[in-house]
């Protein structure tokens, strides 16, 4: 035991070896084996037209004091009085305010008088119907050539040059909420969000910046209409760009892309190219998973029979589907994460890269400059697709019944600084929850003792002997041997304080040209006979505070490509609706005594029941080992 | 093929009208200064009754004194304000302002479609002053103004090392522990768990168990048995708050507890212990410049109110006290 653990952090002193791109005192909180963090790296503040137009009035600076501990008030307001106030009854270790890029300087230009444009009927209806705006300045930039509006000025100038003061406002927010000292209570990133969405088709992906040192200027979908050329700028603008520049993209939502969101090919028909999978490789190296607006793991449904992917479902397939109900349609299987890692297989043996390799965290995407407000039991909306608060608020539930309170990224890092936990974000060592801070730890190797969950010795050996979430396995012994994982998962110490019903593997591969995929349950078990009574929301039986397993794969070819990720659930608990409906004194089984705000309740939709959970990041196997790094 | 289920059209119908409306202009603004001086300030009896009329509509029962002379100052201060923002011109200079005072207008002068004349007479009529909305966005207006000007003072390194003195505890270095910790699984133990952590707490402490072997006894733990110096707050986020309040309480240099925690029991070996630490002002000048100019803009928010009250006479009428 003792020579393995030497032995280790021999290696990991090496392997933790991350650059160190900033002035900064070193955390007093050191862990070479690494510590969990909990952040939220998607948050809109009142810099985002879509959240402005809903009444939000909180800036970057707020979102930061919040996601720190500090109280919130939120919309509605009476005068300048918020009726609502938030707060995090635990702070967040990070997070990153990533407002459009798209409408920055829309917003600010129609919310500052004497700027050119202030005066435009579309600015006046900005700040006269924002419900309206709200529809208009979504359209306008929902088409494959976006234009600006006219009041940008020619070719948008007035706009570009309006949006460079909310980007220094975001930077300088940043900077400020950035514990710098050794006692690292809290790191900010600088980012953005890219806002492409091709006639609603939501190809939405966070930018994320590793540190101060920013391009000039945030490449938006007007500049750059789609996700190469968004690549193509950040290479230029900031890897190249800029001294010590270092950026990663986070597709989001990809469950409203219309199946759009990794695409294998090209608009012409043509297959994607090596350099394009290159290029998609390199930046785009984690997923959000899930969020406000619904879970993107996987849906139901072809070969997928994994009930647990019954969670947090939109039912349609695009945002057309949702505010023109007659043409919704069942989202389309590829804008589903688990399908574009099985693609991504395909399209590794095709191209010897694969494009589609991601690591998975969740976030909440809010539109109330509230970042990690992910609390079930008091959910205020999301603040932009969904209701709206601005005026008052809505009658009956908080939000559209189909959203959510969104989840946490979690992050394996050394300390909480910005290289430590950019380092690990660009290892994909990462993991994403609905929401609890559940711990959990993923190693994928071939020779694992098979004692580690007895010995306490299996974040060593994770180590030694294997590589973490989001690595390559390295190369297998030979024919005639299988890889082994070794996994735990330890359930949320605060917050609703559930037990853990099980821990499980998701393997994905490729047979014969076929997508396959397989679900095991590896520790704990969906038969524990914990339950939740859905009138009360009173929780009955137990499961575990933690689980660990050692799970050989007996049914591996080393022949196929494939990739494994860990999921840990939580016991049955009550939906956020559930609770404003029982609040409500709803009773289903008398339909005239519902009001109407109050039918969600009753819709057949309305799934009341949740299992919260956390997924890891994938491990994955090619024949010919570690070889996914090719340079160009 | 259904029309409606065409997503194209939609968005034809939706862009022909914002084509249409993308080119129009609205009128610039129109600014022109008022003067004049401002007369005492008197809360009338009136005014008084219907704040406790408000209060009783909105709370259910009558407000107390102490809650009526709560009312009486916020209405002082908002007359000051309102004042103030009138006295710099900003019901006329204010483009939201003016729109109200022409929606207004456009009810009492049907017909009229001069927004020069209207505004004009809103004014006349004492609107600016009367009408609720542009009271309030009056107050807004003067406070935005008052905030982004005091925060755009520069903050001198003398004005930050002051700033980090007087908080100095919130910027310090928290204090930490360094500990290991044996580990009894509420999983593994079950209802065997008391008698288990009762019969290692003997083994502990009669044997010569010190915290390099922490690991030979009890269960593993995914965070691991030997942790790196933390504060109260980062062994809550891995073991619940409870756990971290009694460990940070505890003594060196034995086997303490058992503390329980989300988990389990534990023993705990407390290896060392750091003391709070003052911050460097270079290490932490961006979160001390934020957490200043946020005062100041607070603090200038403040003054201006305590110098308008020192500029005028400020009266309530006797009749209005009684009802307090």
């Amino acid at each position: 035991m003792a020579t393995l653990a030497a032995s280790f952090l021999a290696s990991t002193q090496l392997a933790a070896d991350y650059a160190l791109t900033e002035q900064r005192e070193p955390c007093a909180n050191h862990n070479p084996l690494r510590s969990a963090f909990f952040g939220d790296l998607h948050v809109h503040t009142s810099f985002s037209h879509d959240a402005s137009t809903q009444g939000t009035r909180n800036g970057p600076r707020a979102a930061y004091r919040f996601a720190r501990g500090a109280r919130l008030g939120i919309q509605p307001y009476e005068g300048d009085e918020p009726l609502r106030a938030l707060q995090l009854a635990r702070p967040l270790d990070f997070a990153a305010v990533t407002d459009h890029a798209e409408l920055l300087g829309e917003v600010h230009t129609c919310s500052t008088a004497g700027l050119p444009g202030y005066d435009s009927m579309i600015c006046w209806i900005y700040r006269e119907w924002p419900r309206v705006s709200f529809f208009m300045m979504n359209a306008k930039s929902s088409s494959e050539n976006p234009t600006r509006f006219e009041f940008c000025g020619p070719d948008g100038v007035h706009c570009t040059e309006a949006s460079l003061t909310p980007w220094r406002e975001i930077q300088a927010a940043a900077e400020s909420a950035y514990d710098r000292s050794a006692a690292c209570r809290f790191t900010s990133f600088v980012g953005y969000e890219w806002t492409g969405s091709v006639d609603t088709n939501n190809l939405h992906r966070n930018v994320i910046f590793r540190n101060d040192r920013v391009p000039e200027h945030p490449a938006s979908f007007y500049e750059t209409p789609s996700a190469e050329l968004l690549w193509d700028a950040l290479e230029a603008d900031c890897l190249k760009g800029g001294e010590g520049c270092d950026v990663l993209v986070i597709p989001h939502n990809s469950n409203l892309s219309n199946g759009l969101m990794w695409r294998t090919t090209r608009p012409d028909g043509s297959p994607i190219s090596v350099a394009q999978a290159r290029k998609s490789e390199k930046l785009e190296r984690v997923v959000e998973v899930m969020q406000h607006k619904g879970d993107s793991e996987c849906r139901l449904g072809g070969t997928t029979r994994d009930e647990l992917c019954n969670f947090e479902k939109l039912s349609f397939q695009n945002f057309i589907g949702k505010y023109f109900p007659p043409l919704a349609e069942d989202p389309d299987p590829r804008s589903f994460v688990r399908r574009a890692l099985q693609d991504g297989l395909v399209e590794a043996e095709r191209l010897g890269v694969n494009p589609f390799k991601f690591g998975l965290i969740a976030s909440t995407d809010t539109h109330l400059a509230a970042p990690g407000a992910v609390s079930e039991q008091e959910y205020p909306g999301h603040g932009g697709a969904g209701a709206s608060a601005r005026d008052e608020l809505p009658e009956g539930l908080p939000d559209d019944l189909e959203f959510n309170p969104g989840g946490l990224a979690g992050i394996w890092a050394e300390e909480n600084s910005r290289d430590s936990l950019f380092a690990a974000l660009h290892r994909r060592e990462v993991f994403g929850t609905s929401g609890p801070r559940i711990a959990i730890r993923f190693f994928g190797g071939w020779d694992f003792p098979e004692d580690v969950c007895d010995s306490g010795s299996l974040v060593e050996a994770g180590y030694s002997h294997g590589v973490p979430m989001g690595g390559d396995l390295k190369p297998g012994p030979g024919s005639g041997h299988a890889p082994v994982f070794a996994l735990g998962a330890l359930r949320d110490p605060g917050g609703a304080k559930m037990d853990l019903q099980r821990l499980q593997i998701i393997k994905g591969w490729v047979e014969s040209g076929e997508l396959r995929e397989a679900v095991y349950d590896v520790a704990g078990s969906a038969d524990n006979g914990a339950s939740v009574d859905l009138s009360t929301c009173q929780v009955a039986g137990s499961g575990a505070a933690s689980l660990c397993a050692v799970w050989r794969d007996s049914d591996f070819d080393p022949q196929q490509r494939a990739f494994y990720y860990a999921r840990a659930v939580e016991n049955p608990s009550c939906r956020w609706s559930t609770r404003v409906c029982n609040a409500a004194g709803v009773d289903c089984s008398e339909p005239e005594s519902v009001p109407d705000e109050l039918a969600p309740c009753c819709s057949e939709k309305h799934q009341r029941e949740i299992q919260e959970r956390a997924w890891s990041s994938p491990i994955w196997y090619s024949p010919e080992g570690d070889a996914r790094e090719v340079s160009p | 093929m259904n029309w409606a289920r065409k997503p194209a059209l939609h968005f034809i119908v939706l862009g022909v009208g914002m084509f249409a409306i993308d080119r129009l202009e609205l009128s610039p603004p129109w600014e022109s200064p008022s003067g004049g001086s401002e007369p005492a300030l008197v809360i009338r009896a009136e005014q008084v009754s219907a704040l406790r009329r408000d209060w009783l509509s909105r709370t259910g029962r009558l407000p107390s004194r102490a809650e009526t002379d709560g009312l009486i100052q916020n209405e002082i201060d908002d007359e000051l304000l309102v004042r103030e923002a009138r006295r710099l011109g900003f019901e006329r200079s204010d483009p939201l302002v003016r729109r109200r005072l022409v929606r207004n207008m456009g009810f009492v002068l049907a017909g009229s479609d001069d927004s020069e004349d209207l505004v004009r007479e809103a004014l006349g009529l004492e609107m600016d002053r009367t009408d609720l909305v542009v009271r309030r966005r009056l107050i807004q207006k003067l406070q935005l103004s008052t905030a982004t000007e005091a925060r755009l003072a520069p903050a001198t390194d003398a004005e930050l090392l002051e700033y980090l003195q007087r908080h100095a505890l919130e910027f310090s270095e928290p204090r930490r522990v360094q500990f290991a910790h044996v580990y009894l699984s509420r999983d593994r133990h079950g209802a065997e768990l008391e008698a288990d952590t009762s019969e290692l707490h003997d083994e502990l402490r009669h044997g010569s168990v010190g915290p390099d072997n922490a690991t030979e006894f009890g269960d593993p733990f995914l965070h691991g048995h030997d942790l790196p110096p933390q504060s109260e707050r980062e062994i809550a986020m891995k073991f619940g708050a409870e756990f971290a309040r009694e460990v940070s309480q505890l003594l060196e240099g034995s086997w303490r507890g058992p503390i329980a925690s989300s988990y389990g029991k534990h023993f705990v070996w407390i290896q060392a212990r750091h003391p709070r630490k003052p911050a460097q002002l270079e290490v932490v000048r961006g979160e001390v410049r934020e957490a200043l100019l946020t005062e100041r803009a607070e603090s200038a928010l403040a003054e201006l109110l305590k110098r308008l009250r020192r500029s005028r006479s400020i009266r309530v009428e006797r009749s209005a006290l009684a009802q307090s």
